[in-house]
């Protein structure tokens, strides 16, 4: 009789590692860019955002921080913009990636998956 | 159908662990993987919610196709404008689906009864696909369970290999910090692995914009993406990410149409069109429609929040952010308890067609955060 079942169930990479596995190493630190001195300022004290100026264009970063982030401990700033993806800035110059547009709204509410 | 006490195999916690199941315990350290028991069934009643799950996936797939050439309609199931816009032009494509999954409430004896169907980010797939076949085998090698979800799984992504490598890589993200969503995605990313395709996780909040592009961490384009995360939220939360999103020509998994068979709304649609079909519970959007024990649910509500009882013995409205959405009102389905927890049927879908279950139970009468997962086997 015929099984409803796989023969067989192997895993490439076990688990949670799997696709991290398939990825390129991450950078082992980051920063959060902003496209606005108002932006920044929204997620860090003043001494804190730091203005650059490329194309014509001025955009800030925050501090470095380590990116892993379940580590939260280890961004120096509330990350509010960044995280919440409240911001309305736009891409500045399409120079620097612009980060947390989404999962404002599944990190607010704590119901995503179902 | 029966729930049966079991021993625990030795070591059980090492050997979950072992095969990276970090959700066999919640964030509050108590269990939510069932070691002590399993669920019993017959190859008939295994074929049973096979059968249903086959008659319910043709009803919703004709219940979507309606809706598509029904802009009000979609509206209706909680589309926005932008979405419906999204999900017409992704079901007159085709674009495919990869995996879903039918919650069904049965006794064991009748049919069984779609509760509703986890169409646009459904969890809960690794204990499914691999945690419980572990424990299956380790039992008993020659046992047998109602799941090859995980040989569909890889060849669902065979078949759409090629089209992502062309994009050069898939990428798979959700909110890292959610065990369960984090679990699904890093398990569709190793089936991914096997089926060829290279893969890359990134935490939602990782995804960039830049020069009005999706980009990862190290700035390459975003051609293919596997997202945990609804549709109504990515369209909604960031202009520039979800015009990003929009504008260029990303594959999504599940698809933008998926939204529409995932709304409780459909549930009414189904109803109306098939009355006479078995596995459907009467539901409406009109709460006086139903004469009798019912439950009011939010049309995009997730995890059980929200949902409204209203039960000759019990009257309750459960809590959480879906509150402002319109309900459904569905019939109350016949649960059972078996040892004091009801369990819900969820028949899961790969590329359109069942091919295993997962067994949920709960103490309480809605299946929400607190429920349990518990194997099951035929006997």
């Amino acid at each position: 009789m015929a099984r409803w079942r796989s023969s067989a169930v192997a895993l490439a990479a076990l688990g949670a590692a799997a696709g991290v596995a398939g990825c390129n190493p991450q950078p082992e630190y980051r920063r959060n860019g902003y496209a606005s001195r108002a932006d920044c300022l929204r997620d860090y004290p003043a001494n804190q955002c730091e203005s650059t100026r490329s194309g014509g264009v001025s955009y800030f970063y925050g501090p470095w921080y380590g990116n892993q982030r379940t580590a939260t401990t280890n961004d120096p700033g509330p990350g509010a913009t960044a995280v919440n993806g409240r911001s309305q800035s736009a891409d500045p110059a399409g120079s620097v990636a612009r980060r947390g547009g989404f999962g404002g709204t599944g990190r607010s509410s704590g119901f995503h998956g179902g | 159908m029966r729930r049966i006490a079991v021993p625990p195999r030795p070591n059980w916690v090492g050997r979950l662990e072992a095969i990276e199941f970090a959700g066999w315990r919640r964030k509050d350290g108590s269990a939510y993987w069932v070691e002590d028991a399993c669920f019993e069934l017959s190859a008939d009643e295994v074929e049973t919610l096979h059968e249903a799950a086959v008659v319910c996936e043709t009803l919703v797939a004709a219940a979507v196709a309606r809706a598509m050439e029904d802009p009000a309609g979609l509206a209706q199931l909680g589309l926005s404008d932008r979405l419906a816009a999204l999900a017409q032009v992704s079901w007159r494509r085709g674009d495919p689906s990869l995996y879903g999954r039918f919650d069904f409430a049965w006794d064991g004896s009748g049919p069984p009864k779609l509760l509703e169907y986890n169409a646009d980010t459904p969890t809960a797939l690794y204990e499914a696909a691999v945690v419980q076949w572990r424990w299956l085998i380790d039992r008993d090698p020659e046992a047998d369970q109602y799941n090859s979800i995980h040989e569909n799984l890889i060849e669902a992504w065979r078949k759409l290999a090629p089209a992502i490598a062309k994009g050069g890589r898939l990428h798979l993200t959700s909110l890292q910090e959610e065990i369960d969503d984090a679990a699904t995605a890093a398990y569709l990313a190793d089936c991914a692995i096997q089926a060829g395709i290279e893969t890359c996780l990134i935490d939602i909040a990782d995804i960039g914009l830049k020069g009005g592009r999706l980009v990862d961490l190290e700035d390459r384009p975003i051609t293919h993406l596997f997202k945990l995360y609804p549709w109504e939220w990515l369209v909604a939360e960031d202009e520039a990410f979800a015009a990003a999103l929009l504008a260029t020509d990303i594959g999504v998994l599940e698809p933008p149409w998926r939204v529409a068979a995932a709304s409780k709304g459909l549930l009414v649609d189904l109803w109306r069109a098939a009355t006479d079909c078995p596995y459907l519970l009467p539901t409406f959007w009109n709460e006086a429609a139903i004469i009798g024990d019912r439950v009011g649910k939010p049309i995009l509500g997730r995890e059980g929040a929200n949902v409204k009882l209203r039960f000759t013995d019990q009257v309750r409205d459960g809590v959480g952010p879906f509150g402002g959405q319109p309900h459904v009102w569905q019939a109350r389905a016949a649960m059972p308890a078996f040892d004091g927890r009801t369990p819900v049927f969820g028949v899961w879908i790969v590329a359109g067609a069942p091919c295993g279950l997962g067994i949920r139970e709960d103490t309480a009468a809605v299946t929400g955060e607190g429920a349990y997962f518990i194997p099951h086997r035929i006997a």
